[in-house]
């Protein structure tokens, strides 16, 4: 029990150590996140404005899903090295980067890749076939942790779809933006604190859940029908016109 | 008009029974293809920025669907199959959502309120209050529909919801049109009964703060957004004068447009109406017991605010209704069995589906887009004050065919017309507690609010006889608001 509690008190001490700089971390942050379509895969941009801690430590959550790393840039200031490091905070692995020089504030484009995010998925149903739904909805939830031990000021994250495609629903958030730019969709989150406060606390989730469809899907058939409805109920119901036909319903 | 006690002498408005005239035959036959079309085109043509697909198909079939009840060329019931399966099939709303309002309170209370009916009518005493009415006070047609406006007028002080006074007064407004002779869809007198009865009961509402939670809920707003605190009695003193004027147009318009075909009681002269009166003799057990559920509902209704310090627990409005439902059927309490039940099912088929696709409307954020659209397309910045509080009571009380809930609207509106006030260097109550005024100027479809609904079910009134009343009254509503904004509301000091 003993050398338990001396194992224990020995990594405690150990981890305060490998802390200090997100203890006394960055507090002003933006992050703005921006997937475009890439075939069925997505490119995640994310974009960090800040100034990095004493030691030149820039923090950033991993993003949700199977993303892998692909390249970081930075704006004023030197990397010493552009793959981030794994970095335990509170129990949640956040990506780490060192840049130089310490203090200045600096803008840090991270690229990730997120695989098969646009890809088709099978249609839910279950052994009673499920309920009635269009079966060309595809859906996307996003969901970003906060893991870092500071709250961010200001969070955005905006969603580029394929060209084609538009927004059928948004499931979460309420408070969302729906814009085009030259033809394509996009739909945006932000969160923004007033007054000081922040966007999204240190351990809040900021969630995006959305249905997405190919623009004009069978719109052919739906016209012949309509015509075709028309015509029957034109020629059929004339006597409809006649005085004295069809009393009150 | 001159007219005899029980006989109609025909004029422009009153048709033969039954008969339909060309321009609504013409709108029956072309009813089918105008909804069709109107849905393909929402449904095919580009989303507009800011709206989902889903709120551009929850327009289409609400558009398609209110073409098809507006020109009934099929039942109104029948539309709102439609629309039901139409919502489900193109996601406008899911379908567990849609199958869900068929136990939505409004159900149950328009259920449960025939239940009363069926009781009241029963037992004898609806029978016995609406001779006592008639032959008391609505010896005319005209004052029978003014007296129970008045009722309507007075209840609002007493029960503070808009839906309880609507379920309270559906078995009085049942009866008296059955003394009428009211033939449901084909009599002016049962129009006009049922339509002003919903128009009062909306109207009514926003002369007074307490009457609709919404409206204590936009004077919220005006307190934490502007600054200034609203109170019951300021709120009546601004607000009454409008709304008792928009009453009498309610009322005079309503004589012109569906002038009653009948004068006196159908059949029936006072004299007779007396006798009959004075034939049923005392009241009987049946009567009593009746009575006693009736007034134990009102009780209930009128003391919603009280229940947790009068009983330790909250009763709601629906489930008051349940309660008197229930109360009918039960041994040695009740008076009826399910046989002498009647519920319209049709009319709650066809409420479900306008409410689906009222639902549909305001979920997938069309409404609202809608509204933001319509402020957003004028530059209000450049405009002199009277015409910006044309302008905006004119879309804070017009909003309402796009929302069904009150509350929503309450929300949407009052903040987006603070901050309008803020940014064109208004004084913000000068226009938001007028916005406010409009929050109950429901009464032009059915699914616009449960009152509606509660008195579109009697099936005396079409949707496009309630459309283009309302929209007329609304109107009326409107202008009287801009004439007070250059006098009553400068007098009262209210800006």
């Amino acid at each position: 029990m003993k050398r338990y509690l001396i194992f224990l008190f020995a990594l405690l001490l150990l981890l305060s150590a490998a802390c200090p700089a997100l203890a006394g971390s960055v507090t002003n942050t933006s992050v703005n996140w921006k997937i475009t379509p890439d075939g069925d895969d997505a490119a995640l941009e994310a974009v960090w404005v800040g100034k990095p801690d004493d030691q030149g430590n820039v923090y950033l959550p991993v993003p949700p899903g199977k993303a892998t790393w692909e390249k970081t840039e930075i704006k004023d200031g030197i990397l010493s090295s552009e793959k981030p490091s794994d970095f335990l905070s509170e129990g949640n692995k956040v990506h780490r980067w060192q840049v130089k020089p310490s203090g200045e504030e600096t803008t840090l484009k991270v690229i990730y890749k997120l695989p098969k995010l646009f890809a088709p998925k099978e249609s839910e149903g279950s052994s009673e076939g499920g309920p009635t739904q269009r079966g060309d909805i595809r859906n996307i939830k996003f969901s970003f942790e906060n893991t870092l031990p500071n709250g961010i000021s200001s969070y955005n994250l905006t969603v580029v779809l394929p060209q084609g495609y538009e927004v059928f629903r948004v499931v979460s958030p309420k408070k969302y933006s729906l814009t085009q730019k030259d033809g394509i969709s996009q739909l945006s989150v932000s969160l923004k604190g007033k007054d000081g406060s922040f966007g999204i606390l240190p351990g809040k989730t900021s969630d995006l859940e959305f249905d997405y469809v190919k623009t004009g899907k069978g719109l052919g058939p739906l016209w012949v029908g309509i015509i075709a409805l028309s015509a029957i109920f034109l020629y059929f119901r004339r006597d409809v016109l006649k005085p004295g036909a069809g009393g009150k319903q | 008009m001159s007219t005899v006690a029980g006989t109609e002498k025909p004029s422009g408005f009153i048709m033969p029974k039954g008969e339909k005239t060309a321009f609504e035959r013409w709108m029956k036959y072309l009813g089918i293809p105008v909804a069709l079309a109107v849905f393909g085109l929402l449904y095919s043509v580009p989303t507009p920025a800011g709206l989902t697909v889903q709120g551009m198909t929850a327009t289409g079939v609400f558009l398609g669907a209110l073409v098809l009840w507006v020109s009934e060329a099929i039942p109104t019931y029948a539309t709102s199959l439609l629309t039901i399966i139409a919502l489900a099939i193109t996601g406008a709303w899911d379908e567990n959502s849609i199958l869900g309002v068929f136990g939505y309170d409004v159900i149950w209370l328009m259920v449960s309120a025939f239940i009363i009916v069926s009781g009241m009518e029963k037992s004898g005493v609806a029978k016995r209050i609406a001779l006592f009415m008639v032959s008391r006070f609505g010896n005319t047609a005209r004052k029978a529909l003014l007296v129970m406006l008045f009722t309507n007028f007075i209840l609002a002080f007493i029960v503070p919801s808009t839906t309880a006074r609507a379920a309270v007064l559906l078995p009085i407004a049942i009866v008296l049109a059955q003394a009428y002779g009211a033939v449901p869809g084909q009599s002016n007198f049962g129009r006009l009964l049922m339509i002003q009865e919903l128009q009062v009961n909306n109207i009514s509402t926003s002369g007074i703060l307490t009457a609709t939670a919404p409206q204590i809920m936009a004077v919220g707003f005006i307190k934490d957004l502007a600054g200034v605190q609203v109170s019951w009695m300021s709120w009546l003193i601004a607000a009454m004068p409008v709304a008792i004027v928009t009453m009498i147009i309610s009322y005079l318009v309503g004589l012109l447009l569906y002038p009653p075909e009948v004068s006196a009681p159908k059949g029936k002269g006072i004299a007779d109406m007396r006798e009959e009166l004075k034939s049923q003799g005392k009241i009987n057990k049946d009567e009593w017991k009746a009575l006693v559920i009736f007034a134990l509902t009102i009780f209930l209704w009128a003391t919603g605010p009280y229940h947790v310090k009068m009983f330790g627990i909250n009763i709601s409005l629906v489930m008051t209704a349940v309660i008197a439902a229930t109360l009918f059927y039960l041994p040695f309490i009740g008076i009826i069995d399910w046989k002498k039940t009647s519920i319209p099912w049709d009319l709650m088929i066809f409420s479900c589906g306008a409410y689906a696709a009222g639902m549909a409307l305001e979920k997938s954020g069309a409404a609202s887009w809608g509204l933001e659209k319509i402020f957003g397309a004028m530059d209000l910045t450049k405009i002199n004050f009277i015409v910006l509080f044309a302008i905006v009571m004119f879309i804070a009380s017009f909003s309402h065919m796009l929302f069904t809930s009150k509350t929503v609207r309450a929300v949407i509106l009052i903040p987006a017309i603070i901050g309008l006030a803020k940014i064109t260097g208004h004084n913000p109550i000068a226009l938001a507690l007028p916005a406010a005024f409009t929050i109950a100027d429901s009464i032009t479809l059915p699914p616009n609010c449960k009152p509606n609904l509660i008195f579109y079910s009697t099936g005396q009134f079409s949707v496009l006889n309630q459309l283009s009343y309302g929209l007329i009254v609304l109107v009326g509503k409107w202008l009287v608001l801009c004439l007070a904004s250059l006098t009553w509301f400068k007098w009262i000091g209210l800006y």
